[in-house]
């Protein structure tokens, strides 16, 4: 009965209880999908720089990735690869040679990351061949290259122009080629469309005269994501005198960011409901105060403090649940919806993509999320009921039922 | 053999800057089956009285001993529970839970006391149509009159089977019908039930039907007269 009396009592003031869910709904909407929108962000700037930049798992020398310098190789790359690939746990190897380098114009110049690589085995493993807003993908018979759009605009070139590379052979001078441009990509990273260029490995390994199997990067791309740290280890393990890194060694602050992604919606959201929990302590307050007469007619009639306490302390959390089911549905829906059709922020397109971002966003929320902003509605129910009851059950009933 | 004993109780409100003394020295003695009024002018103390007699307010000096328990000596729960299973309260503005109908506040007394679902409807429809509202069962106090409401309250007072019932000024709220109804029904569950009644009262038709007319003014004691012999 007490869950029925709880439940009824919040309805005798429609219009402040529909007030409390109305602020505890928007309160939650406004941080749900806030949260959503983040995580949506987060997680799409992990997934574009996986799949366009660094896959799930590199594998270098262990003194590659230190300077760039070319004499640390990936030995027996091809054999090595071929052994990847048999891994039931595996979807695709593909074979690099990345050297730092300048890329030339008849304009302009830039410093960028020249990608060695076999065409089709990038397929398997990068996005990039899905990124071309210009051309075609690695086309041509004599050293075609794919730029980015920030890079094309930086040189001054277009389709089909000229540019010089140069870098770094393993000994001796500079080597230098010129490459048609095939293809114009853009990903959602304009720090990456303008540093990387992507050419195949054979005019690399010409132009450099390295050997044909100087490779210095093996990217591999999983069947599942979350199997990458394990793999790793395993790989590892059987190739000591090699280096394995997995996306988040990588990319340690995306990684941290993802890994604490939980933590952040629970601050947030704490905040938020800090805020909401005032001004549902305040409306607690005015409830238990206004009906001070009939709490002590209660502790007269024989209910103990501690009935009357979880009373009142229910009838808090059925207000913020009601609030909270309002605030988890609508915020649901709107992810729902605009996780589908996604929200363009174009107007700040160039500020995104300069630090990684892309600007359309589709929000999108873990499931056990909502579970959480279940439980942390609740605390805040009980939290803000606690003040008023300990308030009202210091009264004799004889002095709460004095009380006008 | 009394059933309530209070001996020089004063009971002084120190709030104001003045102390206020509500009860000033009162000793009394109620037996069980008595049918019994408190009159005095308003803010003679009489609610005062009648709640410490009900165990809801403590004095500030003096002794109450409630079938053969000295109050004081009562933990709050244990209080608590002795109002519960001892004393039925009706009061003066009815005092119902609003959003529970009338057969729901007769239950919610039964319930804290631990009967069963079965149980607690059972009896309290029984006592709904003994006080005459076998067919209100269902409404909320705010679809019933004042009359009806302080019947429903008598029929939660009575709802444990207390010892004795507590009112205060259960009639200072109802036309005279409904105060005529009302106090048939009081004397009739004395009379055939045992049930000892004090009732705080400055209306003449309850002091009419009472069998102990005890005045008090300024706290004190003035008059204590026994209209009929106690026959129960």
């Amino acid at each position: 009965m007490l869950l029925i009396i709880a439940w009824r009592n919040i309805w005798r003031n429609k219009l402040r209880s529909f007030v409390v869910i109305v602020s505890v709904s928007l309160g939650l909407v406004g941080g749900i999908f806030s949260m959503a929108m983040m995580y949506g962000m987060i997680n799409q700037r992990v997934q574009n720089i996986i799949e366009n930049e660094i896959s799930h798992i590199q594998v270098h020398h262990p003194k590659f990735t230190e300077n760039y310098e070319m004499q640390y190789v990936v030995s027996n790359a091809s054999e090595l690869q071929k052994k990847l690939m048999t891994s039931s746990e595996v979807e695709a190897v593909c074979s690099r040679l990345r050297i730092p380098g300048m890329a030339s114009s008849a304009q302009s110049g830039a410093g960028i990351m020249i990608l060695g690589i076999h065409p089709d085995e990038e397929r398997g493993v990068t996005r990039i061949h899905e990124s071309l807003v210009e051309g075609s993908y690695l086309e041509g018979r004599r050293n075609p290259i794919i730029i980015g759009e920030k890079l094309a605009r930086k040189l001054k070139v277009r389709l089909r122009s000229k540019i010089v590379l140069t870098f770094q052979p393993r000994e001796g001078e500079l080597a230098r080629g010129a490459f048609r441009i095939v293809g114009i990509y853009k990903t959602n990273n304009s720090v990456f469309d303008q540093g990387q260029v992507f050419v195949k490995r054979t005019d690399l390994v010409r132009i450099s005269e390295y050997k044909d199997d100087h490779i210095n990067e093996l990217a591999l791309w999983l069947k599942e994501m979350d199997s990458a740290q394990m793999l790793s280890k395993q790989f590892q393990k059987k190739h000591l005198e090699l280096q394995f890194l997995t996306w988040r060694k990588i990319q340690p602050d995306l990684a941290m960011v993802t890994d604490f992604m939980a933590e952040y919606f629970i601050i947030f959201m704490s905040i938020i409901l800090a805020a909401l929990g005032f001004a549902i302590v305040n409306t607690m307050l005015m409830v238990v105060m206004e009906r001070i007469r009939e709490l002590g007619m209660l502790l007269a009639i024989g209910m103990n403090r501690g009935r009357v306490f979880r009373m009142i302390i229910l009838e808090s959390v059925f207000l913020c649940l009601v609030g909270g089911i309002a605030g988890v549905g609508v915020s649901f829906a709107l992810i729902e919806y605009f996780n589908q059709a996604g929200i363009d922020l174009g107007l700040f397109a160039e500020g995104f993509e300069s630090v990684g971002y892309a600007s359309q966003v589709y929000p999108e929320l873990e499931s056990k999320f909502y579970f959480i902003i279940g439980f942390m509605v609740v605390g805040m129910g009980i939290g803000a009921a606690v003040y008023p009851a300990w308030k009202v059950l210091r009264y004799q009933p004889a002095k709460a039922l004095r009380m006008e | 053999m009394a059933v309530i004993e209070v001996k020089d109780i004063r009971k002084v409100y120190t709030e104001t800057k003045v102390p206020v003394y509500a009860v000033n020295g009162i000793a009394l003695s109620f037996e069980k089956g008595e049918f019994a009024a408190i009159v005095g002018p308003s803010g003679s103390g009489k609610t005062t009285l009648l709640n410490i007699l009900g165990g809801i307010d403590v004095p500030s000096e003096g002794e109450v001993i409630i079938d053969k328990k000295h109050i004081a000596s009562l933990s709050s729960r244990q209080l608590i529970d002795f109002r519960l299973k001892n004393i039925g309260f009706v009061f003066q503005s009815y005092n119902l839970i609003p959003v529970l109908t009338a057969i729901e506040n007769v239950e919610f007394i039964l319930q804290l006391q631990g009967q069963s679902k079965n149980e607690r409807r059972k009896r309290a429809q029984q006592l709904l149509n003994e006080v005459g509202l076998g067919d209100r069962v269902n409404d909320r106090p705010a679809q019933l009159s004042g009359g009806q409401q302080q019947r429903v309250a008598v029929a939660r007072a009575l709802a444990s089977r207390p010892q004795f019932v507590l009112a205060d000024e259960p009639t200072a709220n109802l036309d005279s019908k409904s105060t005529e109804n009302l106090l048939n029904i009081m004397e009739k569950l004395n009379r055939e039930e045992g049930i000892t009644f004090i009732f705080s009262t400055h209306d003449s038709r309850v002091v009419k039907k009472a069998r102990r007319v005890i005045t008090i003014e300024d706290g004190c004691v003035v008059s204590d007269e026994r209209i009929a012999p106690n026959n129960i």
